[in-house]
């Protein structure tokens, strides 16, 4: 039998899970004991702790045959060049963005306005003679977005 | 009958209506192009109706529902990318339509099927209910411990991917909650030391980092994907009788499954074009021509698509248990305007319960009547550019959830489900039973504790009332029977080997 996914990365997520279910059972442990009803606060986090360790246990299992039997396969001429680390410096951009503006280091404006441009450009194939239509796009969209949100629903944008 | 008319007069005002339209609207749009779901954008949508009457709000979305699905078949049909997952089943005929070149008829069996299979299921949803509501004003904590318990199994098993993976997703959505305050007693619990985790993590910066933000950085893996061009015209795209006499049969039948399969808790808009396009695949005289650009194959897949949406809003207003992914984030734009779903809603706010009714019905007429005239002009949206679209989702998702708790913490929170929703999907780990676990779970906490309570800790309740056994048999059996397939399946191979 072989799994379409990556056997490996099936028994890292699961490992990763039975990790985060003991970490959950061993902080409900601190809770207080039921008083006025049978159940108790720990008993749903425990129940399901437990459950999730032993369903990512029956995917380990499954997996580990399918680890010597996994074939990678990779398209010799895909019609799309896939872009994963175009997806991660966007995502890390994004972070930096939110960053920028959950400590204060720059406004919404110009920190979006900066921002949209930056991955537009990226998302672009840095083309240099769409740069200009990135940047104008960038500024209609940040301010508008802030006129809209700030004078019509009165959210306090950064 | 009175409520149903109150509601469907409301909706006839200019503003009502003006959402509805631009909810249909907006929801074909996006529908249409590949890789942006109608769960993104009600999601995304969510934020801004914090500023709307409830009613308008629920209209607003139930609009998205309805021009979202039938949306997705623009795609389908002309290049072979179903919109979302619910037109996977009209690619397999309509595509070859329109590869010799009947696009605007396929288009055209198509947005009929879909407005017949609406008009359909808005009949069961109407006439259902109401009686549905009060029966279900006669469940107890049991009843709707067990009914959770069956939503959550049944939407594990029949989603795509296996069934432990199904079943883990559902149990990491329910962890997911458990962080805040015990709904039961009040007692705070795994918060680890986080003062911003005490109040719980916010359904909306889970929805949106799992559902838009994963699949917006999965799309821009592929960013480079242009779709060939095609030109279509309104010549063909109007039925006649004929047509309509012709196809009767297929559009009740599709009808009846579509409805059917969406009242089953977690049962998507896909499984239902699937069974009924098999439905009529079997029962047709010739059904070699199915997958070749037969008529049948469309109008059987787009009318149950659609009318699974009415059938799955059938447990959303009775009970408050989601018929799908949608559905769990139409409860939750519920909850978030201070509404109970469930039964109480035909009592406590019957301008919601008829709202959603009538919103329906008034949606499908505004989707037929935008995706006939409109069609070829909203087909031009394939072919935006995607570097704009994502920039512009991107920034909406920010400002969106900050917008929603006036708080950053629920933006990293955001960006964080993000993560999670895309290697979720990496792994083939279905996102359904993740949500309505997230959804569901205080529901299933607190009614089990009171029953428990309420009966002195016996678990007999579950075995004694009789609607709490059935739920209870219902998932036990959602859960063996995949596992008795399975083993019927590899008993089969073996003897053949």
């Amino acid at each position: 039998m072989q799994s379409q996914v990556n056997p490996k990365f099936e028994i890292a997520m699961s490992v990763g899970l039975i990790l985060f279910s003991i970490l959950v059972f061993y902080f409900s442990l601190e809770l207080p004991e039921p008083e006025y009803e049978p159940l108790g606060s720990a008993a749903l986090p425990q129940g399901l702790a437990v459950i999730m360790s032993l369903l990512s246990f029956v995917v380990i299992l499954r997996a580990i045959p399918c680890l010597k039997t996994y074939d990678v396969k990779v398209d010799p001429n895909p019609e799309v060049i896939p872009r994963p680390l175009l997806s991660i410096a966007i995502f890390i951009l994004t972070l930096i963005f939110i960053g920028v503006l959950d400590f204060g280091i720059l406004g919404f404006l110009p920190a979006g306005i900066i921002y949209l441009s930056v991955i537009g450009y990226l998302m672009t194939n840095r083309e240099m003679k769409r740069l200009p239509w990135v940047i104008g796009f960038s500024i209609i969209l940040t301010v508008s977005s802030f006129y809209i949100f700030t004078k019509l629903f009165y959210i306090d944008l950064p | 009958m009175e409520p149903l008319f109150n509601s469907l007069e409301y909706l006839f005002q200019i503003w009502p209506l003006t959402l509805l339209f631009i909810g249909v609207a907006l929801g074909i749009v996006i529908g249409s192009i590949p890789g942006l779901t109608t769960t993104m954008l009600i999601t995304l949508t969510l934020p801004l109706t914090f500023f709307m009457e409830s009613v308008d709000a629920i209209t607003l979305l139930i609009g998205m529902y309805v021009g979202g699905i039938s949306g997705s078949q623009i795609a389908a049909t002309l290049l072979r990318m179903p919109g979302t997952p619910a037109s996977i089943m009209t690619t397999f005929d309509g595509y070859p339509m329109s590869q010799q070149g009947k696009s605007e008829r396929a288009l055209g069996l198509g947005i009929t099927a879909s407005f017949v299979g609406g008009i359909v299921s808005w009949a069961f949803l109407a006439i259902l209910s109401p009686p549905l509501a009060k029966l279900a004003l006669s469940f107890g904590p049991w009843e709707y411990f067990t009914m959770v318990l069956m939503a959550l199994v049944m939407l594990a098993s029949l989603s795509q991917g296996s069934l432990v993976k199904g079943l883990m997703a559902a149990c990491l959505g329910m962890m997911v909650h458990l962080p805040g305050v015990d709904p039961s007693i009040g007692q705070m619990r795994l918060t680890f030391g986080f003062e911003n985790l005490e109040s719980g993590l916010s359904l909306m910066p889970v929805l949106i980092g799992a559902f838009a933000v994963s699949q917006i950085f999965k799309d821009i893996i592929n960013i480079d994907a242009k779709p060939p061009a095609v030109s279509i015209g309104r010549k063909g795209m109007f039925l006649n009788i004929g047509d309509m006499k012709k196809h009767g049969v297929n559009f009740l039948r599709s009808s009846v499954v579509g409805t059917w399969i969406g009242i089953l808790p977690g049962i998507g808009a896909n499984i239902a074009a699937m069974l009924s396009y098999s439905a009529a695949k079997s029962s047709s005289k010739t059904p070699e021509k199915f997958g070749t650009g037969h008529e049948a194959g469309v109008v059987a897949a787009e009318t149950a698509n659609n009318a699974s949406i009415g059938g799955a809003l059938i447990p959303l207003i009775t009970m408050g248990i989601p018929g799908s992914v949608v559905d769990a984030i139409l409860i939750g734009a519920l909850i978030i305007h201070n509404l109970e779903p469930g039964p109480l809603l035909f009592t406590t706010n019957p301008e919601i319960a008829y709202g959603i009714i009538s919103a329906y019905l008034i949606g499908n007429i505004i989707m037929f009547g935008i995706m006939m005239f409109a069609v070829v002009h909203i087909a031009k949206v394939l072919y935006v550019p995607r570097a704009y679209l994502m920039a512009a989702i991107i920034m909406f998702c920010v400002i969106g959830v900050f917008a929603v708790g006036n708080s950053f913490f629920d933006v990293w929170v955001m960006m964080i489900f993000g993560v999670v929703g895309f290697i979720m999907s990496q792994i083939k780990m279905p996102l359904g039973p993740f949500v309505i676990g997230f959804v569901l779970s205080p529901i299933a906490e607190t009614q089990l504790r009171s029953g428990l309570m309420a009966s002195d800790g016996s678990l007999a309740p579950l075995f004694t009332r009789p609607f709490a056994t059935t739920f209870l048999a219902i998932s036990v059996i959602s859960l063996l029977w995949p596992l008795y397939s399975d083993w019927k399946k590899s008993k089969k191979n073996a003897a053949a080997e």
